[in-house]
């Protein structure tokens, strides 16, 4: 279920076995296997949901429906910008198709730095495989790379530059060339198209425009997840509560440790909210 | 447009708040909201004047095939696109403005407001922000442009000018929420 108007017209209690925060790439997913496994799951996204008779291709529109800050969201020297999702499928219904596995390397810094020790790249390849089959991923054909940027390649390739064309995750592009506003050929496979109707369809109730704003622990555990209920504009109409033995917390990097210091939770080693990580890409 | 970060006053912004008191005469004032007969939930009427002074210079390129921002919805765009931001951050907008209007004797070194400035001193002035060696100003600048740019561009009458042929759905304009219903 996908909660529409209706069931957002007043304030929510819910309870469920998991409460998973977030519909992005993260959130989409643990939802889908979790709700497949028989388990009781009630998804909150902050953004609303919009499919493909939605995307008008216009910029103005799109912008402020399907990123956070309206895509002006950025480090505070305004170097990079970081265009995170705010929609049911989160920030793959916006992002450009790449699709690549975690490099082996940054595995290894995870094991080596972090304790991550079952998280070998032999170890995650079976998942990759999984997700990879759930997402159609295939390289770009070279029929697929626009003059652009196969003058780009060419250039790059006289100045002895190596690179390579990476897969995508689109299923009969049609080439518009409007990836960044959402699909309105549902070519894509994002999130919105693949996990969520999976999710979906094995029972998880999802509710859009129900941002969380603070996950409650009593004695050690997790209790419960409260948050607002929105329009389209931001502006809050009701509250949610969800009852919940288990809470995933799927809301990116930047929102996740948002929320954990909201709630002053899971922060004894005082580093939530530090040490971010990005991997800014330059439009040329 | 970072949450925290688009303006952190502190004293500085006090400092500008008092000027703003001070009511410099707006010579040359653009009245761009008016001209379009757009009606504008977000903006405040001054903000909106202001906006469209500094658009006005962001987008002229001296092409006769572009519009001036002026005689286009673009302030109205700006003013949909301001409703879906949290209300904190769409509030700093009011402040930047007010900083941006009176910031020429302080920055500039001239006794007047920025909409009383010619239009080649409205450009140094903008420059002036871009290149700060105070971040608050660069990046009330980069918010500004990007404004700027958003509402302009999102005309369909921007588009021959650049060679844009435009989507390729073509489909009437969304309703954001029930803001329209509610004018």
């Amino acid at each position: 279920m996908i909660a529409t108007g209706k069931e957002l017209a007043g304030d929510l209690k819910l309870s469920a076995e998991v409460c998973v925060i977030g519909s992005g790439a993260g959130g989409a997913v643990v939802a889908k296997e979790l709700a497949e496994a028989g388990r009781d799951v009630v998804l909150l996204e902050q953004g609303g949901h919009y499919t493909k008779e939605d995307f008008t291709q216009r910029e103005d529109e799109m912008m402020p429906l399907l990123y956070e800050d309206m895509g002006q969201r950025a480090t505070t020297d305004q170097s990079i910008l970081i265009l995170q999702g705010r929609n049911i499928g989160g920030s793959t219904v916006h992002n450009l198709c790449y699709c690549f596995r975690t490099p082996a390397p940054i595995l290894e810094k995870w094991r080596r730095e972090d304790g991550l020790r079952a998280m070998s790249f032999e170890d995650m390849r079976p998942s990759f495989e999984r997700v990879e089959r759930m997402l159609k991923v295939k390289p770009i054909q070279p029929s697929q790379v626009n003059t652009l940027n196969d003058k780009i390649r060419q250039g790059c390739e006289k100045l002895g530059y190596h690179g390579f064309v990476t897969n995508h995750n689109r299923e009969n592009c049609t080439l518009s060339g409007f990836c960044l506003l959402g699909c309105p050929f549902d070519a894509k496979q994002s999130m919105l198209i693949t996990y969520i109707p999976a999710a979906d369809k094995a029972g998880a109730r999802i509710y859009p425009h129900c941002p969380a704003r603070r996950i409650v622990a009593e004695a050690g555990r997790v209790r419960r997840v409260e948050g607002d209920v929105v329009d389209e504009l931001g502006r809050l109409r009701h509250r949610v509560t969800v009852d919940a033995q288990v809470v995933i917390l799927c809301a990116g990097a930047i929102n996740s440790p948002q929320i954990l210091l909201q709630s002053g939770i899971a922060n004894s080693s005082g580093q939530v909210g530090k040490n971010l990580h990005l991997h800014p890409s330059v439009l040329l | 447009m970072g949450r925290r970060t688009f303006l952190k006053f502190s004293g500085f912004g006090a400092a500008m708040v008092a000027l703003s008191r001070l009511q410099l005469p707006a010579a040359l004032a653009v009245t761009a909201g008016q001209e379009q007969g757009a009606t504008l939930h977000a903006l405040r009427p001054d903000d909106a004047r202001v906006l469209g002074a500094i658009a006005d210079r962001m987008v002229f390129t001296g092409d006769p095939a572009m519009p001036r921002f002026g005689d286009t919805a673009g302030l109205a765009a700006i003013d949909t696109a301001l409703l879906q931001l949290p209300p904190a951050t769409a509030g700093q907008l009011h402040w930047a403005l007010v900083l941006f209007e009176y910031g020429p004797p302080i920055f500039a070194a001239r006794f007047s407001t920025f909409t009383g400035l010619s239009d080649d001193a409205k450009d140094d002035y903008l420059a002036g922000w871009e290149q700060s060696r105070f971040e608050v100003r660069r990046t009330a600048f980069r918010a500004l442009k990007n404004l700027s740019m958003l509402g302009y561009y999102a005309q369909d009458a921007t588009w021959k000018g650049i060679h844009y042929t435009g989507p390729w759905v073509p489909r009437p304009r969304r309703v954001i929420g029930d803001v329209r219903r509610e004018a």
